[in-house]
């Protein structure tokens, strides 16, 4: 496949731009700029793990975040540990629902739509109880910029991997890309609902099944061991191309 | 010394040694079991909401408590019991009746398809037949028809698979699918779906239906496991409300008086039954009502702990007596029992002011 790194850009983003989210963000971070993102601040603020929960409170016309980590990443990139509105907001939220798919729940449970013999039906009410549930910490977070008045939109997390750990320790593979298709639609109604624009996974970034392309895949972590949870810079420079898109349409 | 069968009675047998001149938190081998449960005897139950405090203590004391439709490992222990996971061995939600719990093994065996399949409520689809094991409903009705699919399939390995079959008499009243006779849970209209006069007829069952119900349920138990014993036991929670006609104090006597007939005849007549007396550790007058909340319906925590205290002390033996001092130890109230809020009790539903 030949991934074009410079996206097409229409529109100039001319008020400064934050992007920032959990580890996702470290693809956008090492990717190529394209045009309408070279002044933005691209950072992660931390783990994921952290976003289960409520972290963040709206504070006047900012929001704090109320994860150390999350903070300190913040004031260290953008001057200041809140989201504040001297820039627009970008966080990385929809989408990728490993907390959910990773649990070793899977080995004997399955979605009910699925069909799959041998282990336990999940009904869609149980379904969306869970996905709902590891997504309430970022609606929060997303409720609480709106409340604040900030500018922000949800930034879509990359496609799933195939070659992810869950699915080589048993999870079946269509299992992840159920729940990675059901969290996503649900984050689309939601984010509808609250007012908060939407940006897509960029097109053509994933195969027929939902997963993320293999040659979008990061191969090693920062610290040098083997990933197979997250997307490369080149996944990460459509994203921020598909963001740019998004904010030229708003 | 005058020689007569009352002559030499223990004292058990005798009102005023056994029950008057004795605290009632003490009265002693009010239950001698037919039959012995160990940690190893795979145990099944079923019945009306009180049961799902019988199954919480076989599986908080480490028994063989069989759950044929166990929980997604994630999902949260509060959200459980609302999706009618780890309530009782299957989702199938309260049983109240003996002639429920025998359509449910009909269904599972397949001679008995009720003719209302399905209820439909803004898109959401509700199984007639545990109406609240989705507080959001089903998604599609292929979804719902997949589901009880395997839930019968559940149903069906839970009688295979059981030593023991608790089951919990609740009610005699039930509401009935007039066109096939299938017995609803809760009154169609109350929880879902909409009561038609037409379709819908109450009836209250007699000794003589409940005593066949639950002999033909055995019967049908013991053709795919013919080791299986029962269990039989009446819950002490009074009915939230009556259709009968009749005072609800009244009501709720006839109908636990006819439940707990069918348990002394279903003992007297089958080696294969045994009773345990929660009814009478909670409900007899020498208990003062002092197990009940305030509104002298639902069984407050000590109750519970009473009844599942005596249960367990009868099958592990007295505290000092040898066996474990933890394992007879009743469970500590506030710790082990949940609060009533947390036994789904469908029900409850039934009152307005509650509803």
């Amino acid at each position: 496949m030949t991934v074009e790194l410079t996206a097409e850009v229409t529109t100039e983003v001319t008020v400064p731009l934050a992007v920032t989210g959990n580890s996702h963000v470290l693809a956008l971070a090492r990717a190529s700029r394209p045009a309408g993102t070279q002044d933005a601040v691209v950072y992660a603020w931390g783990n994921g793990r952290h976003e289960t929960e409520p972290f963040s409170r709206a504070e006047g016309d900012a929001v704090a975040l109320t994860v150390p980590q999350y903070a300190t990443a913040t004031e260290r990139h953008t001057g200041h540990p809140m989201l504040r509105p001297d820039r627009r907001w970008a966080v990385l939220g929809p989408g990728h629902a490993a907390r959910v798919f990773r649990d070793p729940t899977w080995r004997t449970h399955a979605p009910a739509a699925l069909a799959l013999p041998g282990v336990e039906p999940v009904s869609d009410g149980v379904l969306t109880l869970l996905l709902e549930r590891d997504q309430r910490g970022l609606r929060q977070l997303y409720r609480d910029a709106v409340t604040a008045g900030l500018s922000v939109v949800a930034l879509s997390g990359p496609p799933p991997r195939r070659d992810h750990r869950s699915i080589q320790d048993g999870t079946p593979p269509a299992v992840v890309a159920d729940l990675d298709a059901r969290s996503y639609r649900l984050w689309e109604s939601w984010l509808a609902a609250e007012g908060v624009p939407l940006v897509p996974r960029p097109a053509g970034t994933a195969d027929a099944e939902g997963f993320l392309l293999p040659e979008l895949a990061a191969r090693t972590t920062p610290r040098g061991t083997p990933d197979h949870h997250h997307a490369n810079e080149t996944y990460g420079a459509l994203a921020l191309a598909e963001l740019v898109r998004v904010l030229g349409e708003l | 010394m005058a020689d007569h069968p009352y002559a030499d009675l223990p004292a058990e047998a005798l009102w005023r040694r056994a029950v008057a001149e004795r605290s009632p938190l003490h009265l002693e081998h009010l239950y001698r079991p037919r039959f012995p449960l160990s940690r190893e005897t795979r145990i099944a139950a079923a019945g009306s909401c009180f049961a799902q405090h019988i199954g919480r203590q076989f599986k908080e004391r480490g028994y063989a408590f069989l759950d044929a439709e166990p929980a997604p490992g994630m999902l949260p222990e509060g959200q459980r019991r609302e999706h009618g996971y780890d309530l009782y061995s299957a989702r199938y939600g309260n049983l109240y009746s003996a002639r429920q719990l025998l359509q449910l093994v009909q269904r599972a065996q397949g001679t008995f398809t009720p003719l209302d399949e399905a209820w439909e409520e803004d898109g959401r689809w509700y199984d007639p037949f545990r109406p609240t094991i989705e507080p959001a409903g089903f998604a599609s009705l292929e979804e719902l028809r997949a589901m009880r699919e395997h839930h019968l399939g559940a149903v069906r390995s839970l009688l295979e698979q059981a030593d023991v079959f608790v089951f919990t008499f609740g009610l005699t009243e039930a509401w009935i699918d007039t066109r096939d006779g299938a017995v609803f849970p809760l009154c169609p209209g109350t929880a879902h779906g909409t009561f038609d006069a037409e379709r819908h007829a109450f009836h209250n069952f007699s000794w003589p239906e409940v005593m066949a119900d639950f002999e033909e349920f055995m019967r049908l138990a013991r053709e795919v496991n013919p080791a299986i014993r029962f269990l039989v036991t009446v819950s002490p929670v009074p009915l939230t409300a009556t259709a009968s006609g009749q005072h609800v104090l009244t009501a709720s006597v006839a109908s636990k008086s006819i439940l707990r007939a069918v348990c002394a005849e279903l003992v007297a007549r089958y080696e294969h039954v045994d009773y345990f007396p929660s009814y009478e550790l909670v409900s007899s007058h020498p208990m003062r009502a002092m197990f009940f909340d305030p509104n002298l319906r639902t069984v407050a925590p000590r109750g519970v702990a009473h009844v599942m205290g005596t249960f367990f002390e009868a099958h592990e033996g007295a505290p000092g007596s040898g066996s474990s001092r933890e394992a007879v130890r009743p469970a500590p109230a506030a710790a082990s029992e949940p609060h009533e809020d947390d036994v789904v009790c469908d029900e409850a539903l039934l009152d307005p002011v509650v509803g």
